[in-house]
């Protein structure tokens, strides 16, 4: 039976916990609460170590409002800071990847060394009166840390440890990510009319899986797809068992040819790093993606391909072409899921749709909504307020 | 049987209409047995070339049937493009670039630039009709929105 203007409107007869209102990917003063709040307070991944291979090689990046440098400074340790000038706050570098011993303002020509020191300062007697010198104007540090040689980063210096927050989370991708060292070979960015976390969403739920061709047929026609049961980890992360999935019931060429380290011919893993990275490992290729968001409409998705740093040619085609076949601008189902979460968003940008529901209970099996109600727990704490109810605050 | 530009630059054109209508198998019929279809860009943020997509013609094959069962971009791509160069090498063989703007146009009608790029062709030209050999897509654009099934 359909409904009526008001009953559509009517809130859910459901727990909190199972719908979350349609304001948190709309409103613009949520959105900002998001970035001060929760963005800003919790461990972002920033790049992987092998994109500033060399001493002096750094990359730029904007999180939760900022521009970031991330560098591999002239001691050999990874630093990041944020991308401002102590003196006007001009943006110092402008190009998403380098290498310079030197990061001169393009300003006022103010100076900094790759540890953040601030090396000079123009006409610096002007600045004696006031006693504004250059030990005191280095650049603002931001803590970072480090697993599988992604480059994570906190702008919150009193937020928990990157060991704490993240804990046990990486423990189904320790024997393939943790066993060589690894290499981005691919890195694409997708600007998408959606909100941030309606992408993540896609990450984060598999019942979605149904609108992937590929899916339906090399993974969801196995029962076990179904009885894989979903592992919830302080701070809001997931995993799901690893599974066996049969590329041959699409077409494809099994995937038994060079496969990563830990990893059985067409096998598959995930791990959901709170509140914005997915890792998908499919037997030969790795990939990872996490988001940034502009607006509460706009989000921009940035995707990593890896392979094993210093494999063989031959090798890494085979990785390249597996990662392409899924993922990348022309993967299968990677325009797909662009297309959901733009359906979602073109209807929610005027309020044509009041709640989402994440009602599914099925014992943490994986078509279960847990991620999602657990990802919606921690958001709720972050943001002061309740995602089902997020403009009369009441926890 | 010579082939002259005309025929060349004639059978480019028509890989563009093909893909523009969609027509896969006549888009196969305009390349030869070992045809190779790559994408590529340069990445700044790596400060490396990429491979977004690298087929042989049983990979294209494979590619274009698979469209149908996909969700896909529900609008109409064109193609624009202008041959700039043709080159012969003597034995059989040419190289043409074309510079290429591909438009998107929703079902509702509203078009926009979905990348501009060049097409590196290499065309057979020993049977007296010209094939395409291989093409590479060197896109300029590298942030394509929710990416394509389509090829470019």
């Amino acid at each position: 039976m359909s409904r009526t203007a008001q009953q559509w409107m009517e809130t859910p007869a459901l727990p909190g916990s199972d719908y979350v209102d349609s304001q948190i990917y709309t409103d613009p003063h949520i959105f900002e609460e998001e970035q001060k709040l929760l963005k800003r307070a919790t461990w972002k991944l920033a790049c992987h170590e092998s994109e500033i291979p060399e001493l002096y090689d750094y990359r730029t990046l904007d999180h939760a409002g900022f521009s970031i440098i991330v560098t591999r400074s002239g001691d050999g340790n990874i630093r990041a800071f944020i991308n401002a000038c102590s003196h006007r706050s001009a943006t110092i570098l402008s190009e998403p990847a380098g290498n310079a011993k030197q990061w001169m303002c393009p300003f006022h020509n103010w100076t900094y060394d790759t540890e953040g020191n601030c090396t000079s300062i123009t006409l610096p007697e002007g600045y004696e009166e006031a006693g504004v010198c250059k030990e005191k104007a280095g650049l603002r540090e931001v803590r970072n840390g480090m697993k599988f040689g992604l480059v994570f980063i906190n702008l919150d210096d009193d937020a928990p440890s990157f060991d704490e927050f993240f804990g046990d989370a990486f423990e189904t991708l320790e024997d393939v990510m943790g066993a060589e060292p690894l290499e981005v070979f691919h890195h694409h960015k997708a600007m998408m009319n959606a909100n941030w976390k309606t992408w993540h969403e896609t990450n984060m739920e598999f019942y979605h899986e149904f609108l992937h061709y590929v899916n339906r047929n090399i993974a969801m026609s196995h029962k076990s797809y179904f009885e894989r049961r979903l592992k919830l980890y302080p701070y809001g992360h997931g995993t799901v068992p690893p599974m066996q999935q049969t590329y041959e019931r699409a077409g494809l060429k099994e995937r038994t040819d060079k496969p990563l380290p830990g990893m059985s011919p067409s096998e598959f893993r995930i791990a959901l790093l709170y509140p914005d990275t997915c890792i998908l490992v499919r037997t030969t290729a790795i990939r990872i993606d996490t988001t940034t968001p502009i607006s509460p409409n706009l989000t921009l998705v940035e995707q990593r391909g890896f392979g094993i740093k210093g494999e063989p040619e031959d090798v890494r085609n085979v990785r390249v072409r597996d990662h392409n076949q899924f993922w990348g601008p022309f993967g299968r189902n990677f325009p797909e899921d662009g297309n959901a979460v733009e359906i979602v968003e073109k209807n929610l940008r005027n309020g044509a749709a009041p709640y989402g529901i994440f009602a599914r209970h099925e014992d943490l099996k994986c078509m279960d909504d847990a991620l999602i109600r657990t990802f919606y727990d921690e958001w709720g704490k972050y943001m002061g307020r309740p995602a089902h109810n997020p403009t009369n605050v009441t926890l | 049987m010579s082939v002259s530009d005309d025929d060349i630059r004639n059978m480019l054109h028509e890989t563009f209409l093909c893909l523009d209508a969609e027509d896969y198998d006549a888009y196969l019929e305009l390349c030869g047995p070992e045809f190779r279809y790559r994408i590529t860009a340069y990445s700044p943020e790596l400060r490396k070339d990429q491979v977004w997509l690298d087929h042989d013609r049983e990979g294209m094959t494979e590619l274009f049937g698979n469209i149908q069962f996909h969700v896909r971009l529900p609008g109409k791509f064109f193609r624009h493009g202008h041959v700039y160069r043709i080159e012969r090498d003597g034995n059989g063989s040419a190289k043409a670039l074309t510079s290429m703007v591909l438009h998107y146009t929703e079902p509702e009608g509203d078009s926009r630039v979905f990348a501009l790029c060049r097409y590196h062709d290499d065309i057979d030209l020993s049977t007296g009709t010209p094939l395409l050999a291989s093409r590479e897509v060197r896109l300029e654009t590298r942030q394509l929105g929710t990416g394509s099934h389509i090829p470019m």
